[in-house]
């Protein structure tokens, strides 16, 4: 009984077991129909705000089935490129069979403008059916909210007025100031022009800043622009300052502008794709910008201000004085005269100094009142440009001689502008300028009297004839060195004696002589310094002499010299060779220090054992142990 | 055998001829010159300088530049108001004849009296100017030669090392002054004159280009560049500094430069 109980308990378990084990396999089926059964996709977007120079990664997911993206949808001011695509399998409790997959397509989404940007459902086609992904909305923002702003106190840069509405979304503008709206023709208008260029770009100007419009011209400093740091709205800039200046040439009014061309070097900040889709794991790498270092685009930008309107007014001609010569601006007029104690006839120096700010180009020497009583010369005239464009002063230096004695000043000397701001002609009157005139001595050294000169033998007789005159001729009073009296050697032209053929022919001899002679002493002392060569030439020389000495003995057939030298000469060139004493050089020697084979020791041999037994040799052997020898012997060399 | 000697005998007789009439020619023509010198000079000492200045640019075109002709010509010009061309005589003048005083003298009263002033020049440009070009040249070429002299003559015959350093060390030094005589020098070769008053200095090289001032007649300038009719100078009177010294665009004939040649004169290239 106990047994049947026990075993019915035991029955009783295992059905249980069973039924929870139906149970689950039938709630894991169920589950398993159902993900088969939910096809879906979604689309996901990285960064719901981004700058306009960045862009975004987009992402179509489409779950447990292949799908296709029918269209993408088409967005103004937003552009899609396709990245690539990537699969995921989620492998569920061991079993493929019961596994999850995703096929992710990636896009880069770039924004032309700011602005908030709706990327609208994606239509993606799966077995047949349409799906569609949810509508993605963010914010694209102008490139100045992406750099971190600076308190004024620290960056320490000065601050500008704020960015307008076009200049806020822009990378770089361009600004001209400060311009009077009203000018006179010819009026120096100073103006600064500022390109701005957003830190941390890197930009190469292809131009310099040119004006666009009628009726004026921009000129501009032949310096360098300055680059300073300024802030504006907060936002650090690396700025370009050029002074300059312009100048109305005709009446009317005018629109114009300042442009200037650009190459930016924006460095590749697209995003790379994540490697398994979704948000890029390596998205704020540090790496990734590092790499990103490499890969630089430029970009050619031309940058304009905005339109000025300008209006050139026409000059009044009421009051026009008239020595007027176009001088615009505000001037200082101081005259000195050196020396103020002289003779009659002595030249004075005036030096006229005008000071001021305007056209300088348009400022001519103060006009001498009385000029009729005094002889002037053509002045000199130098600039000399003061701290800021359109400022200086000239300097102008002329010669001035009383037409008569009697002078006791030099009378003011005027000059006329234009003041802009009073809108009326002004003349500049320097003081008459005191002057001690000594009487003359006898003949007066004035050049209205004629007198005999100390030049020589010349005489101070009135000029004839002034053909081709350009300015008033020396005094006839003047100290000038009498003429020559020889002709001299001629010559066919005033050239330098260094542009004649000849003479550089010469000079390229000489030198060649030279580097000739250098090389030879370097090749001398070279050899005296050098053991082997001096060897080499020893035993030149030596066997040279030696040969010489066959020869004779050969032509007079003494058979035993001929052998002592030819000895001698195989002694000497081993000996030399071998840096011995040639004497101590024996037979055995040459056997033990040549090639058993060696035909020196045949002939030293042959020499020693014909010697020493007194055989004669005729002169065919004579010759053709000669032969021999020296054969052996050049070879050994 | 005669026929040869004689035909021998007319062609030395013939190349006698030619050469006597050659030297005759010469002759002739020197002693015109000499004549036209000295009516020159008698012209210019009764003041008839225009007739002077004609009569001296005759010789030159005929007969060529010396240092004397060049001077007298540009005291003819000088009296005669024509400041450009007299300084441009007297600076041809210097060039031919450096150590001069007489020329020298009446360019620096020419100077005074014009008001063209030459400022301050350089302490090298003054050194420079101790010789004339053709004398650094001619020192530079006796130096090469004596160069290779002290080396041939310390290679073939044993000499004291200390003397043949000393020697050549003194050759070296004193050819590297002449090159730097002969640059210094060379420069002020290619300088010109402004002939005509008050040239305008343009901004481009045309005639209705604007103008940025005014270059006087008699100063001395360096050429730049040219364009047609035009040619970019810079005033190197000195007066201004080497920095702030005016430059523009001038006509082709409002200067003339100092190096001239015959065949330049006679092709009319330039102004005498």
């Amino acid at each position: 009984m106990e047994r049947l109980v026990r075993y019915m308990r035991q029955g009783k378990i295992i059905g249980r077991i069973r039924f929870t084990a139906i149970l689950f396999t039938l709630a894991m089926l169920g589950l398993v129909t159902t993900s088969h059964g939910a096809l879906s996709v979604s689309a996901s977007l990285d960064a719901r705000r981004f700058s306009v120079d960045q862009a975004a990664t987009l992402t179509i997911t489409i779950y447990d089935a292949d799908g296709t993206i029918s269209e993408l949808p088409s967005v103004d001011g937003l552009d899609f490129q396709q990245q690539g695509q990537s699969r995921q399998k989620q492998i569920v409790f061991g079993s493929l069979s019961s596994s999850a997959s995703s096929v992710s397509t990636i896009f880069q989404v770039q924004a032309s403008r700011p602005g908030t940007f709706t990327i609208p459902p994606i239509a993606v086609t799966i077995d047949g059916k349409q799906l569609q992904t949810e509508p993605i909305t963010f914010e694209v923002t102008s490139p100045a909210a992406g750099v971190p702003s600076l308190p004024n106190s620290q960056g320490g840069a000065p601050t500008s007025p704020s960015l307008s509405t076009g200049e806020r979304e822009q990378m770089a503008f361009l600004r001209i100031s400060p311009v009077k709206e009203e000018s006179y023709p010819g009026e120096f208008l100073p103006v600064e022009i500022k390109a701005y260029f957003r830190r941390g770009l890197r930009a190469t100007l292809n131009t310099q800043p040119r004006l666009n419009g009628d009726g004026f011209v921009l000129s501009q400093s032949k310096q360098e622009p300055v680059q300073t740091e300024e802030m504006v709205d907060n936002v650090p800039y690396s700025v370009l300052t050029w002074p300059g200046s312009l100048s109305g040439i005709k009446e009317g009014k005018f629109s114009v502008s300042v442009a200037i061309e650009a190459t930016l070097l924006l460095p590749d900040q697209r995003r790379r794709a994540a490697p398994m889709g979704g948000d890029p794991f390596f998205g704020n790498d540090p790496f990734a910008d590092f790499f990103n270092q490499q890969r630089m685009q430029e970009k050619k930008i031309q940058i304009v201000s905005k339109e000025m309107a300008l209006q050139v007014l026409a000059m009044p001609a009421e009051g026009k004085p008239a020595g007027f010569s176009g001088a615009i601006g505000k001037f200082e007029l101081q005259v000195k005269a050196q020396p103020t104690d002289v003779g009659p006839g002595d030249p004075i120096t005036l030096t006229m100094t005008v000071a001021g700010a305007g056209n300088f180009d348009r400022v001519e020497a103060p006009v001498l009142s009385q000029a009729e009583e005094w002889k002037s010369y053509p002045p000199s005239v130098k600039f000399t440009p003061g701290v800021s464009l359109g400022q200086g002063s000239k300097v102008f230096e002329q010669a001035i001689i009383a037409r008569s004695g009697d002078k006791t000043t030099i009378p003011p000397l005027a000059f006329s502008f234009f003041d802009p701001e009073a809108g009326k002609y002004q003349t500049l009157h320097s003081d008459p300028i005191p002057l001690r005139m000594s009487k003359a001595e006898g003949a007066g050294k004035s050049d209205n009297v004629s007198a005999a000169n100390g030049v020589g033998a010349e005489k101070a007789t009135p000029q004839k004839s002034n053909g081709g005159q350009s300015g008033p001729p020396v005094a006839a009073a003047s100290p000038l060195a009498p003429l020559h009296s020889q002709m001299g050697s001629l010559h066919r032209g005033v050239i330098p004696l260094i542009t004649r053929t000849g003479f550089q022919i010469l000079i390229l001899t000489l030198f060649l002589l030279l580097v000739a002679v250098i090389l030879l002493k370097i090749r001398a002392r070279r050899l005296a310094n050098n053991p082997v060569l001096c060897r080499q030439q020893e035993m030149v020389r030596l066997l040279d002499l030696r040969l010489q000495e066959i020869r004779m003995a050969q032509e007079q057939g003494n058979s035993r010299d001929f052998l002592a030298i030819c000895r001698r000469a195989i002694q000497e060139q081993l000996g030399l060779l071998w840096q011995t004493g040639p004497g101590a050089i024996t037979l055995a020697d040459l056997h033990q220090r040549l090639v058993p084979d060696s035909e020196l020791v045949a002939l030293f041999a042959t020499a020693e054992s014909d010697a020493y037994a007194g055989h004669l040799l005729s002169s065919q052997e004579m010759a053709e142990y000669a032969g021999k020898l020296e054969y052996a012997l050049r070879k050994l060399q | 055998m005669k026929g040869v000697l004689k035909l021998k005998i007319s062609a030395i007789v013939l190349v006698l001829l030619v050469i006597s009439c050659g030297l005759f020619e010469s002759c002739l023509a020197q002693e015109q010159s000499s004549q036209d010198f000295l009516a020159a000079g008698k012209a210019y000492e009764a003041g008839d300088w225009s007739k002077a200045t004609q009569i001296y640019e005759s010789l030159i075109s005929h007969a060529g530049f010396s240092a004397s002709l060049c001077y007298n010509l540009a005291n003819s010009y000088a009296r005669n108001g024509q400041t450009g061309k007299a300084v441009l005589g007297y600076e041809r003048a210097l060039r031919l004849a450096p150590g001069d005083g007489d020329i020298r003298h009446n360019l620096e009263i020419l100077r005074q009296e014009k008001g063209l002033s030459q400022g301050e020049i350089p302490f090298f440009h003054k050194a420079g100017a101790l010789l004339g070009l053709n004398q650094w040249a001619v020192l530079a070429a006796i130096l090469l030669a004596a160069l290779s002299l002290i080396q041939f003559v310390t290679w073939r015959i044993p000499f004291s090392t200390g003397l043949s350093y000393s020697l050549t060390g003194t050759c070296l030094l004193l050819l590297g002054l002449s090159v730097t005589g002969i640059a210094i020098q060379y420069h002020s070769w290619q300088q010109a004159v402004i002939l005509t008053p008050k040239t305008p200095l343009l901004i481009s090289p045309f005639a209705e280009a604007a103008s940025t001032g005014v270059i006087e007649e008699g100063l001395l300038v360096r050429v730049i560049k040219r364009h047609g009719d035009y040619t970019l100078i810079k005033d190197e009177s000195g007066h201004s500094g080497d920095n702030d010294s005016q430059s523009g665009w001038i006509s082709n004939t409002s200067f003339a430069p100092i190096a001239i040649t015959m065949a330049d004169l006679r092709a009319g290239n330039k102004n005498l």
